[in-house]
């Protein structure tokens, strides 16, 4: 066993493929999937960790430590993919994203679990590996990648050998509207019924997994591997599983495992021939005779750096955002750890990439729909906890995030209309109405484009429930508010909205007559009587 | 060095033969986070999940979910032991706390049977409830007369 493990080697090419596409999918990841989910962390007092055993002894995780994990972690991450610091990299990834995988069962995905186990793996690798010190590196640890890839593959084609799984009822049950008439048209092709296609289809499925167990583990067959595994990953996406980023983890994890050493290195050859040059010239204006040496200047540099990161993520719209900015900050002086070098030896490059990875993470999430999520998810649980004051701090933010577009001005206007402030309440009722119809306005002219689909008809649909509902809400707040607005205009108004509603509703089942969601959304106004109040 | 990074290897593997297998060969068909079973029939089949409070003897029902995040809502309510087991050590010391000696909570959790969600004689049999349905067409993954105060203490 140990000769398997010990003379395996990997191509420090390899290597670097993986580390750029696998920790730059994970800093992209933990940035905008992870983080909106924070705030569900330890609410109400309550967690179960994955090893409830541990509980007794485990602190109640806090949406502010928690986000601050995933800020670091991604920033760590990011960091890794650009090759800086990746000895510290890895292990404050493996610790971010792992830790908190492990401190509670809130957070589930089985992917999760499978990227927790390969970061901890990836730590074991030789350091000098992910530098290119050597052109190839023994690694025991890059084996237990691959076979704990397989592992995952036999297990959940092992799994699949159920009659559940065989006779096609599970796979029916998980396929949406669209992919079934493609399942339709396949059997069809084959002169099968639907519930034939669908036997085949699960058991090529499983089958198919158990042949990639065994493709991962044999070199000489990743080349088969490499085309035929990502075709279930490839199907999860087709059938729109949410599933998060699970299939392209697996799509850059089998790229960077499989594809064999001849095609990697003509491609690194092709690109070096094109990059290779610039970087070399920035990498040497950066880091060469440009830092002037003396005793002070590493600590200078390090220093600056990891106050312009503190000042970067301090900045980030998040709870306590001081507690991310400061691990941050500890993160990128252990990366250029100016203690352990001779003075002017600080990589400048390794300074700007951690300044860039905080900016980054500052301007893509500052108006983003994942800062949105965060705060709106939290003020939904703060208000179905009857937080009001909590609530409202958490929409009012949310609102600030989403510039232009509806956010969750009408639940801020019904909170505060609880408290009695029906002033405040009618002027986000104003915002509110300014937004919806601007997107009606929006959803309407692409609605009459020439391009326009079914999708198309259901947002504007739906576009014109919204402002019903929000012109409905309009009825009881402006009075309340004592202004003078016309309600029965405003009835007026909303009826309009309802009755175009519907036409956008029958436009899409006309488009798409089989799995038109519109016919849904349809029932669901003939329910609520005229209009469904969201 | 080497015996240490050997035992890392066969722990590692062991384990992730091991805990797969424990699923399989164990009881709590509902818990597969370690198994690896993606697209499983157990994330599909729907269950019924009641706390009751049979402390004085008459049956109260608790609402986990007016004081949880929905994130446990929904564990519960897929008969995740470890969340049913968690919960209820919070609500039995909560009620000792208010001075209740004996609390008595009882999780009274309905499945469909995962292994038989595609055979049709069980076709809507939790809506029929456990008295009507085909025999084996349900599953109760916790005991319903197990005083969870007591369990978990």
């Amino acid at each position: 066993m140990s000769a398997y493990f010990d003379a395996f080697e990997v191509s420090a090419r390899r290597l670097a493929v993986l580390r750029v596409l696998f920790f730059g999918l994970l800093a992209f990841d933990l940035w905008t999937t992870f983080l909106p989910h924070a705030p569900r962390f330890g609410a109400g007092g309550f967690n179960v960790s994955q090893v409830p055993a541990l509980d007794a002894w485990l602190p109640l995780p806090t949406p502010s430590v928690v986000g601050a994990l995933y800020i670091v972690g991604g920033l760590a991450a990011f960091c890794a993919a650009l090759g800086v610091g990746v000895r510290l990299a890895l292990p404050v990834v493996a610790a971010c994203y792992s830790g908190v995988y492990f401190w509670s069962q809130s957070d589930s995905y089985q992917h999760h679990y499978l990227v927790s186990l390969l970061l901890v793996l990836l730590c074991f690798v030789p350091h000098g590996a992910w530098r290119g010190d050597a052109t190839h590196v023994r690694s025991w640890a890059m084996r237990l990648v691959y076979v704990q890839v397989s592992l995952m593959y036999a297990w959940t084609a092992a799994t699949k050998c159920d009659a559940a799984w065989l006779d096609g009822s599970t796979m029916n049950s998980l396929l949406s509207c669209e992919a079934r008439l493609h399942v339709q048209a396949f059997g069809n092709a084959l002169g099968w019924s639907e519930a034939g296609a669908l036997r085949a289809v699960s058991a090529s499925i499983m089958l198919g997994e158990f042949a990639a167990a065994a493709l991962v583990l044999y070199a000489p067959w990743w080349t088969i591997g490499l085309f035929v595994i990502p075709f279930f990953h490839a199907g999860v996406e087709y059938l729109d599983f949410d599933i998060e980023l699970f299939s392209y983890y697996m799509f850059v994890l089998l790229f960077a495992l499989l594809l064999p050493q001849r095609w990697l290195d003509r491609g690194w050859d092709a690109v070096a021939q094109r990059l290779g040059g610039p970087r070399e010239h920035v990498l040497r204006a950066l880091n060469g005779d440009s830092v002037p040496p003396g005793v002070s200047t590493p600590w200078l540099i390090a220093g600056a750096t990891a106050l312009a990161a503190f000042a970067l993520l301090r900045a980030l719209p998040v709870d306590r955002a001081d507690i991310g900015a400061g691990l941050a900050a500890a993160f990128a002086l252990g990366v250029l750890a100016p203690w352990n070098r001779g003075a002017g030896s600080v990589r400048t490059s390794s300074a700007i990439a951690l300044i860039a990875g905080s900016g980054l993470c500052l301007a893509g999430l500052a108006r983003s729909e994942a800062l949105y999520d965060y705060h709106r998810q939290w003020g939904g649980y703060l208000r179905r906890s009857g937080d009001v004051e909590g609530a409202i701090a958490r929409y009012e933010s949310a609102n600030a995030i989403q510039h232009d577009a509806p956010a969750r001005h009408v639940a801020l206007a019904r909170l505060q209309l609880k408290r009695g402030e029906a002033a405040a309440a009618a002027l986000n009722v104003d915002e509110a109405l300014r937004r919806d119809e601007a997107a009606v306005s929006q959803a309407n002219a692409h609605a009459r484009s020439a391009s326009a689909g079914a999708q198309d008809h259901l947002e504007l649909g739906r576009a014109h429930v919204r402002l019903a509902d929000t012109l409905k809400f309009a009825t009881e707040v402006f009075p309340a508010a004592g202004r003078s607005d016309d309600v029965a205009a405003l009835q007026r108004k909303r009826e309009g909205h309802i009755g175009d509603a519907r036409s956008a509703f029958e436009a899409n089942v006309r488009s798409d007559p089989a799995c038109g969601a519109g016919r849904g959304e349809l029932a669901r106004l003939r329910g609520a009587g005229d209009g469904a109040d969201r | 060095m080497t015996t240490l990074r050997n035992l890392f290897i066969v722990g590692w593997v062991g384990l992730q033969v091991a805990l797969p297998l424990s699923y399989y060969l164990g009881d709590d068909r509902f818990d597969e986070r370690f198994a690896w079973r993606m697209f499983s029939p157990v994330r599909l089949s729907e269950c019924r999940v009641k706390l009751v409070d049979r402390t004085d003897g008459a049956a109260t029902l608790v609402r986990p979910n007016a004081e949880l995040h929905e994130v446990w809502g929904n564990l519960l309510s897929r008969a995740r032991s470890p969340v049913v087991h968690a919960y209820a050590k919070r609500w039995c010391d909560r009620r000792r706390d208010a001075g209740a000696t004996a609390p008595a909570l009882h999780a009274e959790i309905t499945c469909e049977n995962p292994a038989r969600r595609g055979d049709a004689a069980c076709a809507g049999a939790l809506a029929a409830g456990a008295a009507s349905a085909q025999p084996g067409c349900l599953v109760e993954p916790i005991d319903p007369a197990q005083n969870l105060c007591e369990v978990d203490r």
